[in-house]
């Protein structure tokens, strides 16, 4: 059986990004990296409000050539921005920079695309004929490939950002975890990872008791860190010698374990009063890191640290991240993780 | 030509460090200052015939 999708369209094109990332992009510029007629990698990144054109375009065709096999790139920029005065598209600097810079690497940009909150239109078409004129975003909403990546089971945020609800749990539970605080603190490593690894391969429900547990096991630093490394690595006893590990560095993660940890932190949240969150919104910041995407691993260190503010090890992250880092187990097609596999 | 590293208190990782905080702290001494645009990169499984 072929299971290819076929895509006809620029509409198409537009309609896979979404599905793609995970969310709707805003004010993003978003590459799409071409192998003959296949797609390749998908990369975002912040509009260039304040870099410089050659230099942002020198640093998207470094990235894009983590794609080895790329013959060519489209780009699609999502803004609600207006061109400046004299010029006919928003960020005409940059583009032409980018279409230069892509030229030099031999992955010419093939095509490019202008999406607005209200619509979407050629951004290389200079013609007066009318040929490319503005659609509405419901021509990439109800096209083909949104219907069909919908009917296989993929779906997408309307729009970037992440959120928890406050806590609705019970109203002696800070006072449950601090209870269970002195048993993890006094006690070995072991305990505390042979629970996280026990809940790791549970379907479903996780009973209050186990809950406070493990909220209490993520307050001690270096048994979090630990649990850290545990999901990529069942067997380590600690986190002392993690530096690559924590990198993304020579790892082959099984993405599967890695989803369930962070559906479970998630679970953790729900059951944790403010204030002893932070743990786990860095846990699932890290491992979003490690797949790559590092705008969900951003806003989940922030509301770490608004959880508890100077939490270090967030911002230590969020730090690694604002730098532009791409794990490297994220760089590499082989190892990187796949929304639908 | 030598190049003399001089460790401040402001350079020295907090006492109550982990050795994964240190290990960042380390790393981000060879990487680039904060402010380049965050990245996000997939490489999902896309079938698709252009």
């Amino acid at each position: 059986m072929n299971d290819a999708i076929r895509i006809s369209s620029p509409a198409d094109i537009l309609g896979f990004i979404p599905h793609s990332l995970g969310f709707v992009p805003r004010e993003s510029f978003v590459f799409l990296t071409m192998r003959g007629k296949t797609l390749g990698a998908t990369l975002r990144v912040d509009v260039p409000a304040f870099a410089e054109p050659a230099g942002f375009a020198g640093s998207m065709v470094d990235y894009l050539a983590l794609d080895t096999q790329a013959t060519a790139v489209l780009l699609a920029i999502y803004t609600a921005s207006t061109p400046t005065l004299g010029q006919s598209r928003p960020f005409h600097d940059h583009v032409e920079a980018v279409i230069e810079a892509l030229e030099g690497a031999g992955t010419p940009l093939q095509d490019a695309w202008l999406v607005t909150p209200s619509q979407w239109q050629n951004l290389l078409c200079d013609s007066d004929a009318g040929c490319c004129s503005p659609e509405p975003l419901e021509s990439i909403t109800d096209g083909q490939l949104n219907a069909e990546m919908a009917f296989r089971g993929s779906s997408y945020q309307k729009a970037p950002g992440t959120s928890y609800a406050p806590f609705a749990g019970p109203a002696d539970r800070e006072e449950q975890i601090r209870h269970a605080l002195p048993g993890v603190l006094g006690a070995e490593l072991r305990p505390g990872r042979e629970l996280w690894a026990e809940v790791l391969t549970r379907d479903g429900w996780m009973d209050p008791q186990t809950a406070v547990e493990l909220l209490a096991c993520f307050q001690r630093p270096d048994l979090r860190d630990t649990l850290l490394c545990n999901v990529i690595d069942p067997e380590l006893p600690d986190a002392e010698e993690s530096a690559n590990l924590l990198m993304g560095e020579g790892i082959a993660p099984d993405w599967d374990r890695v989803d369930r940890a962070q559906e479970t932190a998630r679970d953790l949240i729900d059951a944790a009063p403010e204030g002893y969150r932070a743990p786990l919104l860095t846990l699932i910041g890290w491992l979003a890191y490690l797949k790559g995407q590092s705008s969900v691993a951003a806003d989940h260190f922030k509301l770490a640290l608004a959880d508890t503010p100077g939490y270090r090890l967030a911002e230590l992250m969020d730090q690694l991240v604002s730098r532009g880092t791409i794990a490297p187990v994220a760089k590499n097609q082989a190892t990187a993780y796949k929304r639908h596999r | 030509m030598s190049h003399e590293y001089i460790l401040t208190d402001e350079d020295a990782a907090p006492a109550d460090a982990t050795h994964a905080q240190d290990v960042l702290e380390l790393s981000m001494l060879t990487m680039p200052q904060p402010g380049a645009p965050i990245v996000d990169i997939s490489w999902e499984k896309s079938p698709l015939d252009l």
